[in-house]
């Protein structure tokens, strides 16, 4: 069967992952700059418990945004994100499966794991992997997570993190993002121009920094206000609008070089904190999911 | 003599980076010979081989360790023995626990006495054995500069290990390691391979794992793609930029390497080819492609994982992402021409070269300023000086361009296209071009005395700069990459046979940042000294220089590294021959003697001193000659004057010969000191001879 537009590219991943015993989820309802902000890979990842995870995510990077007139690079892009937890060993073979019930025949395509390691300062995580090249197109980063939050992992997740504009590119052979057919009736431009204009507009031009800066001021205040009352889940809510608030001063050219670094070093040291009393909080429960999966043995 | 049988083991990995290929294939045979010495076992022929998922090696290696005979020792005779020569207990007890006849036992000689010994048999362990105990070691001891983990067992490697083959003379070698049992079997290409096949040895190794789309072969795989090469040229009349790091890249990431063809629109064309270049050489590995004329074609090869392009799709794609990156590029470089080069320079107040240091915009006036000192020290004419300051002061302007922002590595060339674009004199784009010239030790120097004076300005700005607020790198960490520009500063001088004062310019620089920093400048022109020292020995090295040679002229080098550079070269045409010799034996002599000394000579010889004939012989030698000798070393005449010096070697010889120096009567012995002092502080005007050491036949 072959994938007629972008959004039977979503459907059958969806489909093939939660036939692989993912939860399939659905994308978190704060702005995040990548799916692995998104509590279900942030901080799933850390202790024991195994998991196993899907989810679309659309990811804001103010800095990435071009008025819509770049074809390939737009302030707000989709993302497939896998967890596995453990990471099982045929994990490559699986991502390769899914791949080939996308329709593309591999046989017949440059695909190739070149040497990529991803890191982000912001949550204090880092992980070995690649990125996958179909044809010279980056399409997928694959990573085997190593430490998050500034925590060492075990056991060690891999994450999957589809470009779905991508793979859309090169299963339709178009040359702008905004071509892609959506559904039979609309194209991706049709839905998402307009908002990449108004966007770019604002990240580059109207945002108010001086309210961005008293923001940032204010949800760190709030986080470390609901971590004393051992408030996390929330307060990781607060870590993430930090981060995207300091994007957006990012793309407002209102951060210097020196304050970046500490401006960085403040998320993540919510980001770390959370992720420690995460722990902590699992292991007092017990290690709820440890069961489960033992049970189902 | 044993059998000798064939090993082969290959781990079989997800992707192994290419960058990391060599230094596991490399730890891989150390290792295995490392712990296989400790055995008695032969081995030879050892051969590996590497691609992007799998580290292989095999060998010839014997079947098992030979028998042995070992001598174990019990009790001294005396103690063996009774007064009546039987056996006491202590022997008895000897033979009971190592289970022998006490018949069998004999004396045998060891150190100063007899001993009661026996001799025993060692069976010698088989080859299989052994494997099966090190090969675990060997995988582990192999130190990857990044590895990871990927199970509970936190056994860290480059990526996860999924196949082991260990076979010894067709047998599975038993062993474990990361999870994964060794076996028989091997796999195939990723899409075009089996997934599992078995193999008995290395030639049914290669064979099917070439039907199955695998070359082991490094040397196989880089002909193969060589040979396609080869054809393109020939089919396209055109030339392939050679490029043997990318090509050995390529080779390692793909597992069946093959080359293909591939265009873009000619409109792209209107990019600097420098643009066309990184976007294709450095962000999709693509070789690119000459004319007759040297010029850049809209083609590009790029090399892929399967045997063909079977329906063209593969290449199509590969344009498609081509035209996207030079899409962005043709879009940057529009935009970053609408705007004179030198409208950046206020906004480089906001991009920051260090917390301490200031902004690049700082940074550029203190370059004009040093890139003014030193067309000051080498005499430009006043209109190339100012050019040269003015591409001093533009060439950080292209940091805030589009085009550096997405392309890094195009920093200084982007400005220098942009400002011949924008009708600037020759001199001064070309400074800007050039001016992060030399990258790196293998890199070319800037060709134009303009791009030569801003990158030394460049160099010695951030050189001293970091070294007031960071310090000089120390172990192996360099985090500013001040070695690198102190070779720079060094290569430039020396190869563009420039002759400049660096101690007074580095005094000036000095200078201007004591302006808003407070720093010991002492203690940091000392640091700065020690730090140059080793930057200097290290590029006379690479240059082929002995050490020795090196020290002898390593103070001379240092400010001025051009004249050191003469100078060393001179000593080095003459070292060998016989009165070389004699000279700096001669003057380590003279040092030693005098440094025993609780006075200092100050060089002034009274000849109505002089009893010995040698001695008014060698003073005569130092008034003939010692003019000559320092005219040719201020004209920078060394050959000559090393010529000169040499002169000194037999009435050098026969004076220490003949002439005791330690006169009991003061006086003469003063004016001795004083006649080798004299000698002395010429040769030092050269260099410091007393440095060299004779040469190993």
């Amino acid at each position: 069967m072959s994938i007629k537009n972008f959004q039977e590219i979503i459907l059958k991943l969806q489909q093939f992952w939660s036939e692989e015993n993912c939860i399939i989820q659905q994308p978190y309802d704060v702005e995040v700059g990548a799916g692995t902000m998104h509590p279900e890979t942030f901080l799933r990842v850390l202790g024991p418990e195994p998991y196993s995870v899907a989810y679309v995510m659309p990811s804001r990077r103010p800095t990435d945004g071009r008025y819509g007139e770049n074809p390939n690079r737009v302030q707000k892009h989709l993302q497939f994100q896998v967890i596995l937890k453990p990471s099982p060993e045929n994990v490559q073979d699986i991502y390769i499966k899914s791949l080939e019930s996308l329709g593309i025949d591999l046989k017949k395509h440059d695909f190739r794991f070149e040497e990529d390691n991803w890191e982000s300062p912001t949550l204090g995580a880092w992980g070995v992997g690649w990125q996958v090249l179909l044809d010279g197109l980056e399409i997928t980063q694959f990573t085997y997570f190593q430490q998050a939050g500034g925590l060492d992992l075990n056991p060690i997740s891999c994450e999957i993190t589809y470009g779905l504009e991508r793979i859309g590119t090169f299963i339709f052979k178009v040359e702008s993002i905004y071509d892609l057919p959506w559904n039979d009736t609309f194209t991706y431009g049709d839905i998402r121009l307009q908002e990449e204009i108004e966007f770019s507009k604002y990240n580059f031009e109207l945002a108010d920094t001086r309210m961005l800066s008293s923001l940032f001021e204010m949800y760190e205040k709030e986080a470390y206000r609901l971590l004393e009352n051992g408030n996390i889940l929330p307060a990781y809510d607060y870590c993430l609008k930090c981060s995207h608030t300091f994007n957006l001063l990012d793309s407002r050219g209102a951060i210097s070089v020196t304050q970046r670094v500490s401006l960085i070093k403040r998320v993540r040291d919510i980001a770390c904190l959370v992720a420690k009393l995460y722990v902590k909080e699992r292991e007092n429960l017990g290690y709820p999911f440890l069961n489960k999966v033992e049970e189902n043995i | 003599m044993m059998k000798m049988v064939e090993f082969l083991l290959e781990i079989g990995c997800e992707e192994i980076p290419a960058r990391m290929l060599e230094e596991g294939i490399q730890q891989l045979e150390e290792n295995f010979k490392r712990e296989l010495e400790k055995f008695n076992l032969k081995i030879k022929d050892v051969k590996t081989f590497k691609t992007a998922r799998r580290l292989t090696l095999t060998a010839k290696i014997s079947e098992k360790e030979e028998d042995r005979e070992e001598i174990v020792y019990g009790p001294p005779q005396k103690i063996a023995l009774d007064d009546k020569g039987n056996f006491t207990k202590a022997a008895m007890g000897f033979a009971r626990k190592n289970n022998v006849d006490v018949n069998s036992l004999e004396f045998l000689e060891k150190g100063n006495g007899k001993y009661l010994s026996f001799k025993k048999e060692v069976k010698g362990k088989s080859a299989i054995d052994i494997l099966s105990e090190i090969l675990p070691k060997v995988l582990k001891k192999i130190n990857f500069r990044k590895t990871m983990y990927w199970r509970e067992d936190k056994f860290r490697f480059v990526r996860p290990i999924r196949n082991i083959l260990a076979i010894l003379d067709g047998e599975i070698v038993p062993f474990e390691i990361a999870g994964i049992k060794s076996s028989n079997y091997t796999f195939g290409h990723r899409f075009l391979g089996s997934k599992k096949i078995e193999v008995k040895n290395f030639m049914e190794y290669k064979s099917k794992l070439e039907e199955n789309f695998v070359i082991i072969d490094e040397e196989k795989r880089k002909n193969k793609v060589l040979n396609e090469f080869a054809n393109i040229e020939k089919e396209t009349g055109y030339f392939i930029h050679e490029d043997m790091k990318l090509l050995e890249e390529v080779i390692n990431l793909n597992e069946y390497p093959t080359a293909i063809f591939g265009k873009f629109q000619e409109k792209f064309l209107s990019l600097p080819e420098e643009v066309l270049i990184t976007i294709m050489r450095k962000h999709q590995k693509y070789f690119y492609l000459r004319n007759k004329v040297k010029k850049v074609v809209p083609n590009f090869i790029t090399v892929i994982n399967l045997p063909q392009d079977e329906e063209g799709e593969i290449i199509e794609g590969h344009e498609r992402v081509l035209r996207a990156r030079l899409e962005d590029g043709k879009f940057f470089f529009q935009k970053d021409l609408k705007r004179d080069i030198s409208s950046h320079l206020e906004e480089l107040k906001g991009t920051l070269f260090q917390e301490k240091l200031g902004s690049y915009h700082e940074k550029v006036l203190r370059m004009e300023e040093i890139s003014s000192f030193i067309t000051e020290y080498l005499n430009l004419k006043e209109k190339e000086k100012e050019q040269i300051k003015r591409a001093a002061l533009l060439s950080k302007c292209d940091l805030v361009t589009e085009m550096v922002g997405e392309f890094p590595e195009l920093q200084g060339i982007m400005g220098g296209i942009y400002a011949r674009e924008q009708g600037y004199p020759e001199n001064v784009w070309k400074s800007i071009y050039y001016h992060y010239k030399p990258e790196g030790f293998e890199d070319e120097i800037p060709p134009t005395i303009g791009g030569k004076i801003v990158s030394l300005s460049d160099k010695i700005d951030s050189l001293v700069g970091i070294l007031i607020v960071k310090g000089a790198p120390t172990g192996s960490k360099d985090p500013f990459g001040m070695r690198r520009m102190g070779n720079g500063i060094y290569k430039i001088l020396i190869e563009g046979k420039l002759e400049l004062n660096l101690e007074k310019i580095f005094e000036q620089v000095f200078q201007i940042y004591s302006q808003n920093l407070d720093f010991d400048i002492v203690a940091k022109k000392k640091e700065l000294k020690e730090f140059l020292e080793l930057r200097l020995s290290f590029i006379l090295k690479e240059m082929g220089f002995l050490y020795d040679e090196i020290r002898a002229i390593l103070k001379y080098g240092i400010y001025n590294p051009y004249d050191g550079f003469k100078r060393i070269s001179a000593l080095k045409k003459i070292r060998g021959n016989e009165n070389f010799n004699a000279i700096f034996l001669a003057d380590r002599r003279i040092k030693n003697i005098i440094s025993k000394q609780d006075y200092t000579p100050k060089g002034e010889v009274n000849i109505d001193l002089f009893e010995e004939e040698e001695e008014e012989k060698l003073y005569g030698i130092y008034l003939s000659l010692e003019r000559e000798i320092r005219n040719y070393i201020l004209d920078k005449k060394y050959d000559l004057a090393l010529e000169e010096i040499s002169r000194f070697s037999m009435p050098l010889e026969n004076f220490f010969d003949k002439v005791f120096v330690m006169s009991d009567n003061i006086q003469i012995r003063k004016n001795r000191l004083e006649l080798l002092k004299a000698i002395g502080v010429l040769f030092e005007s050269f260099c410091d001879f007393s440095q060299f050491v004779k040469e190993k036949k």
